[in-house]
């Protein structure tokens, strides 16, 4: 019965690509329908490493597939972001022979953290590495709260030997390497310049998961990510594999080795858990390095563009920590610019977007213009205003395209920051305004 | 003139953006020329003052955080009692509502005694993923005049036994799964499931509760100066249209 569910959805993958249609999510929906166990059928020859964590998902899988194929590996990741079950399921058909065989060194997933329990339960598709980014709030009305996935994942990993990555400076991250049987492989970042006593970002696991009680912070980087240990017990006095000890212009160093890129901190996580990942996998450092040095982004995650001879920078922005972080980088750009978000509440946004509230719009008065676009562009326009941002400088223009038109009608410096629905269709239209007017 | 709220927990009671709703009161006085000092209170900050507060707001945590605020918060219960009943007001989301009724019991069938000053209590339902999520309609009269008020609902918790409800539910759930009634009102308490934040498209109610503050504190009435709430009425007016020309229960 599965060979012949494979069967069909692959000629419907082929039919599709005859019209010049992309597959996307729809096989993966469809193998899903008709056998909502799918997943085991499947047979992979490779080892299995998942990404997963709040923000930096889709960034570093494409930098582990890059770094895993310039080194000669076979390799498979869904790098197109399509981290729920369908998506991987498509990923999954897309590769597979018709018994449903993978051979390959390595299958990297991208996943939703809530996908995780879910996919990986089978014994097929056993992880060999889960990296563990960060927890910040997201999407919560889909999700239910922070806290629950947390307690979910962590009863799925104490009974799952693996190699858990985790991000040793984010306590909700830390928490799960409490009952893993498998190996625990820290990393974090020292103590830098811009590093706070004090966090002024909205928290998330500021309490002991063992003694319930609030823990101390040395320092944050940003939000709760930071070195901090509970008063009462070990959580947090950790050992790190990969420790970046300073930071200085774009070079990281961690002991001898240094590593250019022109990272954002937040960039500087995900690099750390590649690097830990190289060590476990024996990767090639000069390759590795390489690949981190001259990435750039082109799913629209800090994807640049230059129209009208003005650099336009599409960020995403599905939650107040991925806003935060870019208005932080902007107020460093001391040039005139102008701004755009595009917020909707569409089912895989979230209907609920009271998180704009916890996004810190101090820092925004470097910015001539705001433009508020998407379904929700009022509630992003009341919130600004909220914030003693000068009211007259705020404009709504709920259609996304109309909103981009208007933007790149003036001469100045272009930031963009949309939630997830309407990313890719607000990078596309960009990268076809480019081509034009090349 | 000023007011001066106290927020309580700050850090650890709050979800879904609710400290937005101190900054919309905070936007809607100072455009009006009246300052407003919010000072917090927090697990570790000694003795709670109340008594210098026109207006002690409380935001929604989960159930984690609920249990370790619970704890604290009842060593206060009478200092709350004098100063409700001295007629500052409270506004009471989520979380901060369900710990102001007898008890609450959570997900995992843990039981946190509530501050019991009001009657209602709740319990979750031990179902994590069946929870009342959604946007949500409500019609009220405490401001004087019938206003319909829009938010967002994101709660497992069965609130019963409320006896003077804050609203009639038009769209939603409410204080339990398909409940006619949402949240509680009585004169200077508000509690309410609404998140969005609550006051975010819901200006007459923001300026509702102003207006009492201010008249509490100076003992005259107090006429507000109309602001510009364009945006207001736009995003409120989307919400109503999309949900409330469906069928008038989810």
């Amino acid at each position: 019965m599965n060979n012949l569910i494979l069967i069909f959805i692959k000629f419907i993958i082929y039919t599709m690509k005859l019209f010049g249609k992309k597959a996307g999510t729809l096989p993966g929906k469809l193998a899903l329908k008709l056998n909502n166990n799918i997943y085991s059928y499947f047979k992979i020859n490779g080892k299995i490493i998942v990404v997963t964590g709040t923000n930096g998902k889709t960034t570093t899988t494409n930098m582990i597939y890059q770094i895993l194929k310039k080194d000669n590996k076979k390799v498979i990741a869904n790098i197109g972001g399509n981290n729920i079950g369908w998506g991987i399921v498509s990923t999954l058909i897309n590769n597979c022979n018709y018994k449903g065989v993978i051979n390959c060194d390595y299958l990297v997933l991208e996943t939703d953290e809530h996908w995780i329990p879910k996919i990986y339960k089978y014994d097929n598709l056993k992880i060999d590495t889960l990296i563990v980014l960060n927890f910040f709030r997201d999407q919560l009305d889909r999700a239910g709260e922070l806290e629950t996935l947390i307690l979910k994942l962590d009863n799925f990993i104490k009974d799952y030997p693996c190699n858990l990555i985790l991000n040793g400076n984010d306590p909700n991250v830390l928490r799960l390497g409490i009952n893993n049987k498998g190996r625990n492989y820290y990393y974090g970042i020292n103590k830098l310049k811009t590093s706070k006593e004090k966090s002024n970002d909205k928290m998330e696991g500021i309490i002991c998961p063992n003694c319930k009680i609030p823990l101390k912070y040395e320092y944050y980087q940003y939000a709760h990510i930071g070195k901090f240990e509970c008063p009462k017990c070990d959580f947090g006095k950790i050992k790190y594999d990969v420790f970046a000890n300073k930071i200085v212009d774009d070079k990281i160093y961690i002991n001898d080795m240094y590593i250019v890129n022109n990272p954002s901190l937040y960039n500087i996580y995900n690099i750390l858990s590649i690097i830990t990942l190289s060590k476990i996998y024996n990767i090639d450092t000069v390759i590795m390095k390489d690949i981190i040095k001259n990435y750039k982004s082109t799913n629209g995650r800090g994807q640049k563009f230059i129209i009208n001879n003005n650099s336009v920078i599409l960020q995403l922005g599905k939650n107040p920590t991925g806003f935060n972080v870019v208005f932080k980088d902007a107020k460093d750009d001391k040039e005139k610019k102008e701004l755009l978000i595009v917020i909707n509440d569409k089912i895989n946004d979230g209907f609920d977007i009271s998180w704009i509230w916890d996004i810190d719009f101090t820092n925004i008065d470097s910015f001539k213009r705001i433009i508020c676009s998407g379904s929700r562009a009022s509630d992003l326009a009341i919130r600004i205003k909220c914030s003693n941002y000068d009211i007259n400088n705020i404009v709504v223009i709920n259609d996304e395209y109309k909103a981009i038109n208007e933007l790149i009608n003036t001469n100045n410096t272009k930031y963009i920051i949309s939630n997830y629905s309407s990313l890719t269709k607000i990078k596309e239209y960009l990268e076809n305004i480019e081509k034009r007017k090349q | 003139m000023e007011l001066n709220v106290l927020c309580l927990y700050p850090n650890i009671m709050d979800l879904y953006g609710d400290n937005g709703n101190l900054e919309i009161l905070k936007y809607r006085l100072n455009k009006r020329g009246i300052n407003m000092n919010i000072d917090t209170y927090t697990i570790g900050d000694g003795s709670l003052n109340l008594s210098d507060y026109d207006l002690i707001f409380m935001g929604g945590g989960s159930d984690k955080e609920q249990k370790l605020v619970a704890k604290d918060l009842i060593k206060y219960k009478d200092k709350i009692k004098h100063s409700i009943n001295s007629g500052a007001f409270y506004l009471l989301i989520c979380g901060a509502y369900q710990l102001f009724g007898k008890y609450y019991i959570d997900s995992e069938n843990n039981k946190i005694e509530g501050l019991g000053i009001f009657d209602y209590y709740t319990k979750s339902s031990t179902n994590k993923q069946k929870r009342c999520i959604g946007n949500i309609i409500l019609e009220t009269d405490i401001t004087g005049k019938n206003i319909k008020i829009v938010g967002f609902e994101n709660h497992g918790g069965q609130t019963e036994n409320v006896d003077s409800p804050f609203a009639k539910v038009l769209y939603g759930n409410g204080n339990k799964f398909l409940s006619e009634y949402e949240g509680y009102y009585n004169k200077n308490v508000l509690g309410t499931y609404l998140h969005g934040p609550l006051l975010s498209k819901n200006p007459e109610l923001a300026d509702y509760i102003i207006k009492y503050c201010l008249e509490n504190k100076y003992n005259k009435k107090i006429n507000l100066t109309k602001l510009d709430d364009k945006f207001e009425e736009i995003a409120k007016n989307e919400i109503l249209n999309k949900y409330l020309n469906k069928e008038s229960k989810v």
